[in-house]
């Protein structure tokens, strides 16, 4: 098994970034017009489901670990399924590279669309994507250390943005749960579940990073899932209270607000909010790009697993082309992935019916468990 | 040594190939428009820029305020985007309007509807979307091609005389933020400030703020004199500091200065009707008394100067709310985001008519003004 | 009265010279216990042991020396018994060399003892030398000696040698050191001469635990390459991992503690070294005394220290002196002008060609201005102005001094008023590359890594704007974080982070508090050396 490398607070910055990334594109409106604070509170039942859905890839990986040692999902699956495992690596192996594609084309959409409309499309996806596999070359090591640094800068930024930002808060904006009625409210507070579970990929990410994570799986998880919960709730109020129905209509509401935020002389400041984005969408890519590769090099021989980087990236590059090529594939993939079934079917789903697998195999006959007695 | 070669040869393939990624136009290639006005004539529209057009040029460093350092670029078309382009063609370098201070809106095309610009409004990158909007008495072509004097370009001097009336209360703010809420159907209504051009006493041309333009679903609704002006915003919270005369017939008239204004608003259903209590708290020091008698103010008097500011606000408030909502039925006040929220009900039942129900709102003023200093004068 | 007290101050200046030597057996011991040491085995002829003929050894040397015009040999008869002395020409103090060793030998008998065996006791326990000399077998170890400045003295019928100290080489004096300027702390520096420099650092560390372990690399220069650690602090897994790596070394000559550095080195190809240098034994002792290794090379003012972190960039001598309050403060400014240096004509270029809305616009109508007529793009006027401006600072370098001010000259006319005038590059340009320059020197130490990556960056930004830089910079930190020096991370305490280690990254902490907890790298966070 991998030597424990990471400490579980770096694991927790790195997965929040990671998450956070997605406040490119993140719209409070949830289907409805009215739907702001209903949705705040479907964020908090999120939240609780969230951790729910880790519980049985949490179960998992403890059941099948040693002391100072635990498995990743790849190992518990060939612990339970035996050759059948290569099914499993497959899939991740292809989720994780579809999350990094996906990431990188989203991300394109929205430079092009706010920031450099004439830019070549294929050059920017690929040089973020080259980028983010020398960063998996560099290791697990190295991107959880750069994710203290980026979520430094981060930090600074979300401050500037709020202090710049909250006077300008109108409070009339915010409105009561449920105000428009109970069907609408409904649809905008399942919006907010959804949003919430739909695209925490990172939680996959947790069962393949956990033999290099030293620390508690589950705290780690609890804090990173309040962390983000916390602060799409202020992004929510900040964006409803200052665009108020404006920010229904934008693609890229909080890239709005960033170009709003003022200080002073430190004016129209978007393009530097825009690097650290950039910086996050980095870390987001290379850890997904490096769990692709960690789910290929379960099935290669060891002689082709300092490659595996280089397949997985391809293999991104490709979805990301393919998104990136056509605004309605693009949409086709948010969709899907707001109905939230990737994330269901790779957080519990496979990790729940592998549990159950290994409970069933691995429980002892009764007649043996009564002579142990 | 061959990964050395290979790592140097893949960087420099990336650099050559990367040059054309995202296109890069130099400085002396760009236009840096600092102000817009739309205008509308026979269809079409005119797009007029205030740009900055450096009169010292070749490695000079530093910028001649004595002289003219702005060039207007006219461009016309079915869109503004055709327009720009059309002015862009007439001087060969490209708009760029990330330094944009004021979008200019001729009084034409505002009676026609905000509705036609917003889409390059909310689409435009470039645009910051809180740059100040005005309306021209007339034309916005006259307004950008006017020539005020005192800052690099005309147009900053129109921003900051816009940005500094504020502070009088006389002089209201409209960023492009506000418009599009507006437009996107949030229920508020938009109101800009009226700018015209004069002749000071020297001949030279300046701004001048005396109205606010007052919009009705997109559209040119009226204007608004200076003090209903002040009443609105009043109404609206956006009081920092202001001149109130009032006249006392102990002391003649009394120039306070606010210096700290609040406004509470508290909706709620009364006898079916909505009604709106108005909260205003306010600061002020007296800050000159022009009487023939020489007295200073005395604490005795304050509580006569505080009931007399407090109806003079009051005066102005009610005047507002009378024109915008019975003149003009306009919900220049966002009254919706209060009734939206606190009567969700009754809003969900009249938003498709709104104009139609804001007479009927009752309106209770109260004011409590503060005279805190009463000068330095003593008897 | 007058030679008596010319024979006392004679043997005053030998005594300062017992500094300069090691106790043999010790040294010799070390010296083979070391695994892999490229240390003379010596090989061939060098490796011959000496003979008891004096005539067939001194046949051989000739041999060996090749006649070489500095080598010089005296033959004496001392009771009968003859010997050589040899030197090296100009290395040996022949004043003292008569004195002490010509001739006591001219006027002693040995009576009974006259035997080969006799006079070697007599040298080797009853010369006024005596506590000054080392022994030797081979031909190979004779010559280092004699090239070390020993006068060796062969005798008849003995085969084994004996080295005697009686250098006399011209050196330079202890003086201020050029490279590391502080306005506080001793103005010694390093010189070239290895036993000066040990003892400058034994002076500043008086405690038994300080130990140095002497090497000798290069298979031809045998220069002598010296540890310094405390063994209270030191972990032995990165002193064993120093002298795997040192003995790794198949060099020929080693003239510089530079030529050293890429062995020592985690990742030799990063761009940042995680190994430092300084000149200065202050800092030395410092370094050592925080669990890490000093490496003193001979023929060479500057000290190896590993390990090293990116931290330590940003730390010297001089915060240590100061009050708590205005060390930070100029820990800061060193951090903003490493910024400056590295990030800010890339982002001048970035920002003026595809972000010009995020200039104030009073300041971007002057660029306007300035850039109006000129004839290149922002990066190239960059590329240009930064390139003259390293041709300028390499003349400086290498002038003679006399001229040197006139590179200064130059530079101002050429870079500054000529450029601007002649409508070349624009006047902000200049300012940016004076604000570069300057704050380049902040950190001097960064030098080299930050003249790379300033144009990597110039570059960049000139053609992908700040997304090419965010991707760089994130590609840069990438390599930065993924370096471990010695099994530490070469960013900790940053990243890893601890909050408790910031007391002397992001602030520095006031004396009294850092001596609660002295700082050992070994307990840095991430750190797997125990």
């Amino acid at each position: 098994m991998a030597k424990r490398q990471v400490k579980m607070y770096q694991v927790v910055l790195l997965l929040f970034l990671s998450r956070t990334f997605t406040i490119i594109s993140y719209n409070p409106k949830q289907g409805t017009s009215f739907g702001a604070t209903t949705t705040i509170l479907g964020m908090v039942a999120g939240f609780v489901l969230v951790f729910l859905l880790f519980l049985p890839g949490y179960a998992l990986i403890r059941r099948n670990s040693l002391p100072g040692e635990a498995p990743d999902l790849s190992m518990c699956a060939a612990k339970a399924l035996g050759k059948g495992s290569a099914v499993v690596d497959v899939i991740y192996f292809l989720f994780f590279a579809g999350v990094a594609g996906y990431t990188v084309a989203n991300f394109e959409l929205f430079i092009t669309t706010a920031v450099y409309p004439h830019a070549s499309q294929f050059l920017i996806v690929f040089l973020l994507i080259l980028a983010a596999c020398y960063g998996v070359y560099m290791g697990v090591e190295s991107l959880s250390r750069i994710s203290i640094v980026v979520f430094g800068f981060f930090f600074i930024s979300m401050a500037f943005i709020f202090v710049a930002l909250v006077p300008d808060i109108d409070w009339v904006n915010l409105k009561m749960p449920f105000w428009s009625g109970l069907e609408q409210g409904m649809t905008a507070f399942w919006g907010g579940v959804m949003d919430s579970v739909g695209r925490s990929v990172e939680l996959a990410a947790v069962l393949y990073l956990a033999p290099h994570i030293i620390g508690d799986l589950k705290k780690g998880v609890l804090a990173w899932d309040a962390m983000f919960t916390v602060k799409f709730i202020l992004v929510s109020v900040l964006i409803v209270g200052v665009l108020g129905q404006l920010g229904i209509t934008q693609p890229f509401p909080f890239y709005t607000l960033t170009s709003m935020a003022e200080i002073s002389i430190f004016q129209r400041l978007d393009s530097l909010h825009v690097s650290i984005w950039v910086l996050m969408g980095y870390v987001k890519t290379a850890l997904f790009l490096f769990l692709s590769a960690k789910s290929l090099s379960h099935m290669v021989p060891e002689k082709f697993r300092r490659h595996t980087p280089w397949v997985a990236t391809a293999v991104a590059l490709g979805f990301a082309l393919l998104l990136s090529d056509n605004v309605r594939n693009l949409n086709l993939a948010s969709l899907a992935n707001g109905t939230g079934l990737p994330v269901l079917i790779a957080v519990f789903l496979i990790p729940g019916v592998l549990w159950l697998i290994d409970v069933i195999r691995h429980r002892k006959p009764k007649g043996e468990e009564a002579n142990a007695q | 040594m061959k990964k050395m070669i290979a790592f140097f040869l893949s960087c420099s393939f990336l650099l050559i190939s990367m040059s054309g990624c995202i296109p890069a136009k130099e400085l002396n290639e760009k236009l840096i428009v600092q102000a817009i006005g739309l205008d509308s004539e026979d269809g079409e529209f005119v797009v007029t820029l205030q740009a900055y057009f450096p009169q010292g040029g070749g490695g000079q460093s530093f910028v001649d305020m004595s002289k003219p350092n702005n060039k207007v670029v006219q461009g016309r078309g079915e869109t503004i985007t055709q327009a720009v382009q059309d002015a862009e063609v007439s001087q060969g370098k490209e708009v760029f309007y990330g330094h944009n201070e004021l979008i200019i809106v001729g009084n034409t095309l505002a009676k026609e509807g905000l509705s036609s610009i917003s889409s390059f409004l909310n689409s435009f990158n470039e645009l910051r979307p809180n740059i100040q909007l005005l309306v021209a008495e007339d034309t916005a072509e006259e307004i950008v091609r006017a020539q005020i004097e005192g800052g690099i370009l005309p147009a900053q001097v129109l921003g900051k005389a816009a940005s500094s009336g504020e502070e009088t209360g006389y002089v209201t703010q409209c960023t492009l933020i506000d418009v599009m809420k507006s437009l996107k159907g949030d229920g508020s209504q938009i109101y800009a400030p009226v700018v015209e051009t004069d002749q000071d006493a020297e001949d030279k041309t300046q701004a001048v703020f005396e109205k606010t333009a007052v919009f009705r679903s997109g559209q040119l609704a009226g204007t608004l004199t200076e003090a209903e002006t002040r009443g609105l915003m009043w109404i609206n919270d956006q009081i920092t500091r202001a001149n109130i005369l009032v006249e006392n017939t102990n002391y003649g008239k009394i120039s306070a200065q606010i210096t700290h204004a609040t406004t509470r608003r508290k909706t709620r259903m009364q006898d079916g009707k909505i009604s709106i209590h108005l909260h205003v708290s306010t600061r002020a020091i007296i800050s000159e008394r022009v009487s023939g008698d020489i007295s200073p103010v005395l604490d005795e008097d304050i509580d006569d100067i505080q009931a007399e500011l407090a109806r003079t606000i009051t005066k102005e408030m009610e005047q507002a709310l009378e024109i915008g909502l019975r003149d003009y039925h306009t919900d220049i006040f966002n009254f919706s985001g209060d009734v939206s929220k606190y009567e969700p009900q009754y809003y969900l039942a009249h938003r498709d008519h709104w104009e139609k129900v804001l007479p009927e709102f009752q309106c209770v003023i109260e004011v409590d003004c503060n005279v805190d200093r009463l000068g330095i004068e003593t008897k | 009265m007058a030679n008596q007290q010319g024979q006392v101050s004679k043997l005053f200046d030998f005594i300062k010279r017992q500094y300069y030597f090691y106790q043999n057996d010790k040294q010799l011991k070390k010296e083979q216990q070391m695994e892999g040491s490229q240390e003379p085995r010596e090989n061939g002829a060098l490796g011959e042991r000496l003979t008891s003929s004096l005539d067939d050894n001194m046949v051989k040397i000739r041999q060996l020396y090749a006649n070489s015009s500095d080598f010089v040999a005296n033959e004496m008869t001392v009771s009968g018994i003859r010997i050589q002395v040899l030197i090296c020409e100009g290395m040996v103090n022949t004043q003292t060399m008569a004195e002490m060793l010509i001739e006591p030998l001219y006027h002693l008998n040995l009576y009974d003892n006259s035997t080969a065996k006799g006079l070697q006791d007599w040298l080797r326990n009853d010369c006024i030398l005596a506590n000054d000399q080392q022994e030797f077998r081979t031909y190979g170890e004779l010559f280092r000696f004699m090239m070390s400045g020993f006068a060796i003295v062969l005798v008849d019928g003995i085969s084994v040698g004996l080295a005697l100290g009686l250098q006399g080489f011209q050196f330079r004096s202890v003086s201020e050191p050029s490279a590391e300027v502080n306005v506080r702390g001793s103005r010694e520096g390093f010189i070239e001469i290895l036993r000066i420099n040990l003892t400058m650092v034994r002076r500043r560390i008086k405690s038994p635990n300080l130990k140095f372990e002497m090497m000798t690399l290069g298979s031809k220069s045998q220069t002598d390459v010296c540890l310094v650690y405390l063994t209270d602090k030191v972990s032995d897994e990165i002193l064993h991992s120093i002298k795997r790596r040192l003995g790794s070394v198949r060099l020929d000559v080693i003239l510089e503690s530079g030529y050293l550095q890429p062995f020592l080195d985690d990742r030799p190809l990063s761009i940042f070294s995680q190994v430092g240098h300084t000149e200065r034994p202050d800092t030395l002792c410092a370094k050592v005394n925080e669990g890490r290794v000093g490496i003193l090379v001979d023929g060479t003012p500057f000290a190896l220290v590993v390990p090293y972190f990116f931290t330590e960039y940003f730390q010297s001598f001089d915060d240590y002196c100061h009050r708590a309050f205005y060390a930070t403060f100029i820990r800061w400014l060193k951090y903003v002008s490493f910024f400056f240096t590295i990030l800010l004509p890339g982002l001048y270029v970035a920002v003026a060609t595809y972000h010009p809305e995020l200039f104030p616009y009073e300041l971007l109508f002057n660029i306007a201005s300035s850039e109006e007529a000129t004839p290149f793009p922002l990066v190239v006027e960059a590329v240009i102005i930064f390139t003259i401006y390293e041709i300028m600072r390499e003349a400086g370098l290498r002038l003679p001094r006399p001229i040197g001010h006139a590179v200064s000259i130059v530079g101002a006319l050429v870079i500054g008023d000529a450029a601007v005038t002649a409508g070349i590059i624009g006047a902000p340009m200049v300012m940016v590359v004076a604000l570069t320059a300057i704050s380049s020197f902040v950190v001097p130490s960064l030098y080299e890594p930050v003249t790379i990556l300033r144009f990597s960056f110039i570059v960049i930004g000139g053609t992908l704007g700040l997304y090419g830089i965010t991707l760089a910079g994130a590609i840069v930190l990438s390599n930065l974080c993924a370096i471990n020096s010695y099994g530490i991370p070469f960013t900790s305490p940053i990243a890893p982070f601890s909050l408790f280690d910031m007391r002397d990254v992001l602030i520095r902490e006031s004396w009294k508090g850092l001596q609660k907890e002295q700082v050992k790298i070994q307990s840095f966070p991430g750190s797997e050396i125990k």
